[in-house]
């Protein structure tokens, strides 16, 4: 600078701009101890921070004070994020406070970890116990913040991907001190409604914004939950105990929609097949029974109706032949026996006839030859002792003779005799 | 009410059925009747929906803690 003078709020304006430019003293990361610590009416938190050897004034608007997640106090270790200017009427320095956070932050972990490694041990995360999900879940619970962008981006992923959701919502806060509780009552209450998931979801946030989700009882109550329960908390580091303990888990809310519910286009496109596959088999299985149909009808017995007939036909046929060839067997016979009658007839007669004739030639030759005619002619039979004497040499003199005449006998002694 | 999930898993066993073909042909008519209609079921069941939201009035008091 020159000799030139110069007045109090030019100077102070300058020192104020040369702060302002450099941008190494814009949000800085400072720590140190805090003292003077007041909360103004208007919400804006002054204080200071120091060390063994310095201290600096601090300012921190009620804007970024509402985000504390604890109450500051006079002794604490901090850590802040703050820029260095001036305030010009005051020519203060000071630095403007965007965040604090407590410096005993490694605390918050060991915690964690000492929690998460007794949980384990418990067997709290065992995977043995955890739930599967329904395919098609119908009745579905949403514990998460009001009005939150994580309430939202739920709702219309659910609107856009699985519209047949019925939507159990389940307003709590997701940070501070009494939200385990409430999240804690919402999950009882979720688990007597008979849901078939119940989803907690929050957006990101660092490890004391996610402190809730750390909450043992909750761990608790998550494990013996009847509902299967996913968890979408968008950690950035470090997995909380509630999706550890969760039967599932996703990065964001958003994909917890997207573990729970199959996309409904999806399964539209899969009844349509399962649809078409009916058609086909039910089509494959008509053509088969066709097929065989067609082949019983074409087979032979139908194409030649007399197929079946035929041997019986053959049959018939063949024993008609000989019914009729026995007919004409028979008639043969018939006329054979009529000849043959007739024959015997004629031959019977005949041979009456030449009997005939022999008898009456015999008749009239014996007639011819009668002794009676012979008698009658005057010619005797002589008897002695009733045998017929045919010579003299039967007789016997003064023997008794029997002479028989046609017409009667006499006896005669025979008193000579003469030989011829 | 039958439940969505279980009408899917119906269908998928009457498809497999048909497929395993051991079904007489007059018990296959039957199921394929069946299976049409759960898909028709199914399908305007998915498209009928909308997402149903029943708000839970959860108490604002903060328990103190």
């Amino acid at each position: 600078m020159s000799n030139q003078k110069v007045s109090v709020s030019r100077l102070v304006s300058f020192l104020k701009m040369k702060l302002d430019q450099d941008l190494s003293l814009q949000n800085m990361i400072v720590h140190g101890e805090l003292s003077n610590f007041t909360a103004h009416r208007s919400g804006h938190l002054y204080f200071t921070l120091k060390d063994e050897r310095a201290r600096i004034q601090c300012v921190m608007f009620s804007g970024q004070a509402q985000r504390l997640k604890f109450s500051p106090k006079d002794g604490d270790n901090v850590l802040i994020c703050a820029s260095t200017s001036i305030f010009e009427a005051s020519g203060q320095l000071q630095l403007y406070v965007k965040t604090i956070q407590l410096d005993g932050l490694g605390d918050y972990y060991i915690q964690l970890n000492e929690l998460k490694k007794r949980l384990y041990e418990d067997g709290y995360f065992d995977e043995a116990h955890k739930q599967k999900f329904k395919k098609y879940p119908e009745k579905i619970g949403i514990i998460t913040g009001s009005e939150s962008a994580a309430y939202n981006d739920l709702i219309k992923t659910f609107e856009l991907r699985w519209p047949m959701a019925q939507l159990t919502i389940f307003e709590t806060l997701v940070q501070g001190p009494s939200a385990s509780a409430m999240i804690i009552k919402a999950l009882l209450e979720a688990d007597t409604l008979e849901l078939d998931a119940i989803i907690i979801a929050r957006g990101g946030g660092s490890i004391e914004d996610l402190w809730s989700f750390n909450d043992e009882q909750l761990a608790k109550i998550i494990y013996h939950a009847t509902t299967p329960i996913i968890c979408g908390i968008g950690h950035e580091t470090d997995v909380t105990v509630a999706e550890l303990v969760a039967d599932a888990r996703a990065s964001t809310p958003t994909a917890t929609v997207i573990a729970v519910s199959p996309d409904y286009h999806d399964v539209l496109g899969l009844i349509a097949k399962k649809r078409e596959q009916l058609e086909y088999l039910m089509l494959q299985k008509l053509k088969a029974a066709q097929n065989q149909f067609m082949s019983l009808i074409n087979s032979v017995i139908f194409e030649n109706k007399d197929y079946l007939l035929m041997e019986s036909t053959l049959k018939l046929e063949y024993l008609t032949k000989r019914l009729m060839n026995s007919q004409a067997w028979m008639a043969n016979h018939q006329q054979r026996i009529l000849k043959c009658k007739e024959t015997l007839s004629y031959l019977m007669t005949s041979r009456m006839r030449q009997e005939e004739y022999h008898l009456a030639k015999n008749i009239t030759l014996l007639d011819a030859y009668s002794p009676l005619k012979i008698l009658k002619r005057g010619y005797n039979l002589a008897y002695i002792d009733q045998t017929l004497i045919a010579s003299v040499g039967q007789l016997k003199k003064e023997a008794l003779v029997t002479i028989q005449l046609s017409d009667g006998q006499f006896d005669a002694q025979i008193k000579e005799i003469r030989h011829d | 009410m039958i439940k969505f999930e279980d009408k899917m898993t119906r269908l998928d066993e009457i498809v497999s059925k048909l497929e395993k073909n051991q079904v007489s042909l007059d018990e296959a008519i039957q199921l394929f009747e069946e299976g049409l209609h759960l898909a028709d079921a199914l399908d305007s069941q998915l498209k009928q929906y909308e997402t149903k939201i029943n708000e839970l009035a959860q108490t604002k008091d903060i328990p103190n803690v």
